[in-house]
């Protein structure tokens, strides 16, 4: 079966060891655009040995929010309605793709995020897991919005909505914190959140660019800055 | 004159001179230019009319020379890295803009060539 309206977008840097496993485990029938940030491994070239997978590539590493958005905008220019987007680290489960699909056609949001405060974290740092829901009650104050883990990067995107909102991905405060960023921004449009269980594992092999202490530092930093702009506009 | 005041001038004259130079080969920005000449021009002024400074460490109520141009000195580091770090956010915006929009034409081309090869 074919997802003509629907496909997959992941970035990476330097996920040579990971991405064939990712890759492999997408459901059959989706189209996967793979935005390559910066890699100086194989990764970009992996990708491209895939004929359901096209490649984007960036010419330097500009941060996980900058790639994301490069996917978005390419995903929307080639006319899909669809985008999931996941990590391809293997934290995420491309089989629950389906159900995020099923979600958004259902109407229950023109955003579906993945919560894995009402599914299941596994070996996940105990810094990090009482740090979440800390900071989902800090963004759903701001906000006016009643998540339970607004950082978790499993999330699907009605494009006919989000067409409309490019310009929220177009500032680049923080590049690797663009969730903080974007949910304060689309709380002030009325774009309709809704969140479904998730189940995320650990890293398949090795590390995040992420560090527990600058990832706290930086989402309190996009806070901030995100909420101070918008309180200009 | 004190050995001090004649290699600070030669200092400011040799500086001076290299910053004429960059901006000769365009290596400096007009504004980055204006301001180092008169950084130079300052130093070469105080250090030919030490007096200068005297005056102006009285008026700032110092009673120290050099507390006066420390405190100059600190101030106007402070100014420049702020400037600094506001054209740094510029830039580094200017470069991620660039670098994605450079991604997306390339991968506009990739897919029309794509599209010509079926």
């Amino acid at each position: 079966m074919t997802h003509n309206d629907t496909i997959i977008t992941t970035e990476a840097l330097n996920e040579e060891r990971n991405l064939p496993d990712f890759l492999n485990r997408i459901p059959d029938g989706y189209d996967v655009l793979f935005t390559d940030d910066g890699s100086s491994d194989g990764t970009a070239a992996i990708a491209r040995s895939y004929p359901n997978v096209r490649v984007i590539n960036h010419a330097m590493n500009l941060g996980q929010g900058v790639a994301f958005a490069t996917g978005m905008k390419a995903a929307i220019s080639l006319g899909y309605r669809y985008m999931v987007h996941l990590d391809a680290d293997g934290q995420h489960r491309p089989e629950d793709i389906p159900r995020f699909v099923e979600s958004l056609r259902a109407g229950e949001g023109d955003i579906v995020v993945g919560s894995r405060i009402l599914g299941q974290m596994n070996k996940t740092t105990v810094l990090r897991k009482s740090f979440l829901p800390v900071l989902a009650e800090v963004i759903n104050k701001i906000t006016g919005l009643s998540m339970t883990d607004p950082m978790c990067g499993y999330r699907a995107y009605d494009l006919e909505v989000f067409a409309k909102h490019l310009d929220i991905f177009s500032t680049y405060h923080n590049p690797q914190h663009n969730a903080v960023e974007m949910f304060i921004r689309i709380a002030r449009r009325g774009v309709r959140v809704h969140e479904i269980p998730v189940v995320v594992d650990a890293r398949s092999t090795g590390k995040s660019y992420k560090g527990e202490l600058k990832y706290g530092w930086n989402v309190m930093m996009a806070i901030i800055k995100t909420s101070l702009e918008e309180k200009g506009k | 004159m004190s050995n001090l005041t004649i290699i600070m001038a030669l200092i400011a004259l040799g500086m001076g001179t290299f910053t004429v130079q960059l901006m000769r080969k365009r290596k400096i920005a007009v504004s980055a230019f204006m301001l180092w000449i008169s950084v130079w021009g300052g130093m070469l002024l105080i250090s030919l009319f030490p007096d200068i400074l005297i005056w102006l460490a009285s008026v700032a109520n110092m009673q120290l020379r050099a507390y006066f141009v420390f405190v100059v000195a600190i101030v106007f580091i402070i100014f420049l890295l702020f400037f600094r770090s506001v054209t740094e956010r510029r830039e580094e915006y200017g470069i991620a803009v660039l670098t994605q929009e450079l991604a997306l034409l390339k991968f506009k081309l990739e897919q029309m060539e794509h599209e010509r090869k079926e």
